[in-house]
This record gives C-alpha cells, sequence and structure tokens, in this order.
C-alpha cells in the first residue's frame, strides 16, 4: 500500500510540475559614467563638451528656452515558468537616464541622473 | 478494490498528464518599465520650484518635451497585467488542423508625474496620475474606457 502511495504521489508530482523555467538578461548598453559628471560645470560647459565626455546621446529634445540631451541605457530582466495548467511570466525593464539641458547658446544650465538599471529584477508576477 | 481505483487513478493521472499538456493552459503575465514614481508633494511647490532642485529631487525624467512655451518633464512606470486561458484540442495527428479557443485581457496602468516648467525654469504646474491603484479586474471590465 506505501508504495501506491508513493507512486502516486511522484507521479501527480510530476504531472503538476513538469515544464521548465527560462530566464533571460537585455541590456541597451551606452558607456557613460556618473562619474565623469564632475568634469562639467553648470553656466560654463557647454554641449560640444558634454559629448567629448559622453559621446553621442540617445536622443535629442528641442525644447522652450534650449535643448535636452538624454543619455540612456536599459537592463531587462524575464522570467517565464511553464508548468501544466498554468504559465507564469514576468518582465521587468529598468533605466539609466542622464539628461542634460541646455540654453539656447548651447550652453549647460541643468542636468539630471537616475542609476536605476540594477533594480531590474527576475520574478514572478504578484 | 482499493488496488482496482489506484490503478483507476493512476491511469487518470498519466492520461491527464499526457492529454492535458498544453491543451488548458492559464497564462499569468507582468510588465514593468520604470521606477516607483514618488511625488514629494511638499517639496514640488507650483511658482517656486526650480528645474534643479526637482532635477535634484527626483533625477533624470523619463522623457523630456516641449510643450507651447513650456518644458514638460515626465516621470512614468509602466505597469502591464495580462491574464490569457487557453483550450485546445491538439488534432493534428489525426486530421488537418487543431480546435482552440483562448480568451485575454491585458489591462497598462501609468503612474505619471508631469511637471512643466516656464522658460524661466520655475514650476509652472504639476499633475499626478496613479494608475496602478486600479484593481485590475474592475477596471478591465468596466464600462468606462
Amino acid at each position: 500500500m506505501r508504495v501506491k502511495i508513493y507512486i502516486l504521489t511522484v507521479l501527480m508530482i510530476t504531472t503538476l510540475l513538469s515544464g521548465c523555467l527560462v530566464i533571460g538578461k537585455n541590456k541597451e548598453f551606452q558607456p557613460f559614467e556618473s562619474t565623469e559628471l564632475d568634469q562639467l560645470v553648470p553656466g560654463e560647459s557647454t554641449a560640444t563638451e558634454v559629448t567629448e565626455i559622453f559621446g553621442a546621446p540617445s536622443k535629442v529634445v528641442e525644447l522652450a528656452n534650449g535643448n535636452a540631451y538624454v543619455y540612456k541605457r536599459t537592463v531587462t530582466k524575464g522570467t517565464v515558468c511553464w508548468l501544466v495548467l498554468l504559465t507564469f511570466g514576468n518582465v521587468e525593464k529598468q533605466h539609466d537616464q542622464l539628461v542634460f539641458f541646455f540654453d539656447l547658446d548651447d550652453t549647460l544650465t541643468h542636468y539630471g541622473l537616475s542609476l536605476d538599471a540594477e533594480k531590474a529584477e527576475y520574478g514572478f508576477p504578484d | 478494490m482499493a488496488f482496482r481505483i489506484n490503478s483507476l487513478l493512476v491511469l487518470i493521472i498519466i492520461l491527464a498528464n499526457v492529454l492535458l499538456s498544453g491543451c488548458v493552459t492559464y497564462q499569468i503575465a507582468k510588465y514593468v518599465e520604470g521606477d516607483v514614481v514618488n511625488v514629494p508633494n511638499e517639496e514640488l511647490e507650483v511658482g517656486k520650484t526650480t528645474l534643479e532642485e526637482a532635477l535634484s529631487i527626483l533625477g533624470a525624467p523619463d522623457k523630456v518635451a516641449k510643450v507651447g512655451v513650456e518644458n514638460l518633464l515626465l516621470y512614468e512606470r509602466e505597469l502591464l497585467y495580462r491574464n490569457r486561458i487557453k483550450v485546445g484540442i491538439p488534432l493534428s495527428e489525426l486530421i488537418r488542423g487543431n480546435l482552440s479557443a483562448s480568451a485575454y485581457g491585458t489591462l497598462v496602468r501609468y503612474d505619471s508625474l508631469a511637471l512643466f516648467f516656464n522658460t524661466e525654469d520655475i514650476l509652472s504646474h504639476k499633475t499626478f496620475a496613479e494608475g496602478s491603484s486600479y484593481p485590475y479586474l474592475r477596471t478591465l471590465f468596466s464600462a468606462q474606457q
């Protein structure tokens, strides 16, 4: 009798848990270092200096009183789990973003930095 | 008799494993883009807060745009939830084609903080929409578009 229960338990577990798990990571890389911001002085540095240090921006946006250069990199982490009857999928995408604001003379007025790419996590939908 | 019942149960489990695998599936999917949008209302005062202060509090915005004679800074988080049920009978071994039916519901919600700055880089107005506060099923099946 014990053997039968054991076989049944194994069969039920293999039935319910048969499936697979996939994890994946995507990275949209842009090689900017936030430590290089020390070289820039708002009110003095120019757009040319910014591009010499940080390279070509991901995006340039025209503003009402100047321009904004956007530098962006992204990390995406995905988890998919297939069971017999259930499938779970979870994708999380986070960015590191650096935005420089220039006046109409292309002089740096402000900049903002967000470092969130490392916050992307694997997991299941909650 | 007890043995027969157990054997039948074993047979049912094996058959279910073979036949139902991939035939009936329920999928739960979630997609998140962006970090949690915090709204420090006390620190963001219309007519007073400067662009520099906003950037030091909130960091780089997710989107920047020119709106008329003002600049818009948008901080945004996207949340997508999808539930899907699929029922199918693979008949391709017997006849051409398969029978299947599926139903799904996808809800995309946004938490968005929009800050508008005038040409003097002073906050002129702000608005926050917390889409994530709306529950999945009730929002998906509500009449409201």
